[in-house]
């Protein structure tokens, strides 16, 4: 019922009233009775092959019917959809070598600095002598023994270290290429230069190819007139 | 004759124990088939056809234990009146779209009479009317539930529909009676000499 109706009525009234109310005069109705007894027919007007097909009585409400219906439809519309999705996993690839350059031939030769090597100014007395223990200067890297004359032995004893410091750099002077001389001289810087690996470059394959794409056809001779 | 021997006699082809049953149970029918049907007319109809129908199913009585003659021809008789109105295809399956929604009209004439029409103080033929005037889905169901005592279950089985559309053609036929017996309350009203 809806509110804003107010149903007034006294069912309750209404069944008393009609339930076993009676009209009358209606006795006089036989006589039309018996002319329409013989076709008179019980059976409704129905069709009578719905009497055959079994009836299901199930009570669903509209309300449960079309959502019902909706769910079905986006729910067909949503699988064809997913139907045409691939979801399986792929097959691993196969590993691929990757196309890494080999540093090694890319090594660009090592330039280094030139060693500036400083010339190693020996300053010694003229008067000093020096004399060298050799045997044990070759067998064993001794300091050689300098005796040094009566004059000026302050001098001497300040030029001592730098006699000692010549002596093992004409030792020296077979692996060294620097020749230190005692005297003052000049010198120059030497650049060590070393010497650049040939590397050897990568033979690519190459293809064959018909310079002529007509190799082996025979052209037809033109006629010219 | 008590009602075995009326019975048997019925089924035998006894006209005047036919005549006699149809004279006993005549009038009570009459007003049935007037309440379920539109006009006179189609209730005389109804009557005849049901009576013949009455005659030719009284053999199934026998079987009804539980349900005395008054029941069982009252019960006979329902069933075929019902499946005759919705026979009438043309009639039974007319869209109803009322609304138990009620429009009060605005009136700013101050002068209007407004009685208070009692809608229960009615009598019969008034009420007989405005039944008869419903549409036959709404009629049927009203008549079945509210006045015969069927219940919903019932009527929906003996209707051949759901319970749903019992319920909404039992709203609007509450409506619709209601109204009607307003109307022609006043029209009674207006006609009655001052």
């Amino acid at each position: 019922m809806s509110s804003q109706f107010s149903y007034e009525l006294d069912e309750r009234q209404i069944k008393i009233l009609m339930q076993d109310a009676e009209l009358d005069g209606h006795e006089a109705l036989w006589s039309k009775f018996e002319s329409l007894e013989p076709n008179a027919n019980c059976k409704t007007t129905s069709v009578q092959i719905g009497n055959y097909i079994p009836k299901f009585n199930v009570s669903i409400s509209r309300s449960v019917i079309v959502p019902v219906l909706f769910i079905v439809l986006i729910g067909g519309l949503s699988a064809m959809l997913f139907s045409f999705v691939d979801f399986k996993k792929k097959e691993t690839i196969d590993k691929e070598i990757p196309l890494v350059a080999n540093p090694e031939n890319f090594k660009k030769p090592e330039v280094t600095a030139a060693k500036l090597v400083k010339p190693v100014e020996v300053k010694t007395a003229p008067i000093a002598t020096v004399s060298v223990n050799t045997a044990s200067m070759t067998n064993t890297p001794t300091t050689p023994t300098v005796t040094v004359s009566e004059p000026k032995k302050e001098e001497m004893a300040k030029t001592a270290p730098i006699t000692t410091v010549s002596a093992a750099v004409i030792k020296e002077s077979d692996n060294a290429k620097v020749v230190s001389k005692n005297t003052s001289t000049q010198t120059t810087p030497t650049v060590i230069k070393k010497k650049k690996k040939k590397v050897a470059a990568e033979e690519l394959p190459t293809i064959k190819t018909v310079t002529n794409l007509n190799e082996g056809v025979s052209e037809p001779e033109l006629d010219l007139k | 004759m008590s009602q075995a021997e009326l019975i048997s006699a019925c089924l035998k082809n006894d006209k005047t124990a036919k005549k006699q049953l149809f004279e006993t149970y005549c009038n009570k029918l009459a007003f049935i088939s007037a309440r379920y049907s539109k006009n006179p007319t189609q209730a005389e109809q109804v009557l005849l056809q049901g009576f013949a129908c009455l005659f030719s199913n009284l053999s199934q009585f026998k079987s009804q234990h539980n349900m005395t003659l008054d029941e069982f021809i009252k019960h006979e008789f329902i069933s075929f009146v019902v499946k005759y109105i919705k026979g009438i295809r043309n009639e039974y399956y007319v869209a109803s779209t009322v609304k138990a929604v009620e429009h009060k009209e605005r009136t700013y004439d101050l002068f209007l009479d407004s009685k208070f029409i009692d809608v229960n103080n009615v009598n019969q033929d008034v009420l007989l009317k405005s039944i008869q005037a419903l549409v036959p889905s709404q009629r049927l169901i009203f008549n079945l539930h509210v006045i015969d005592n069927y219940t919903l279950a019932q009527a929906s089985e003996l209707l051949d529909s759901s319970e749903q559309s019992m319920k909404a053609n039992l709203e609007k036929a509450r409506f619709n009676l209601q109204k009607t017996i307003e109307r022609n309350l006043k029209l009674s009203n207006d006609e009655q000499p001052v």
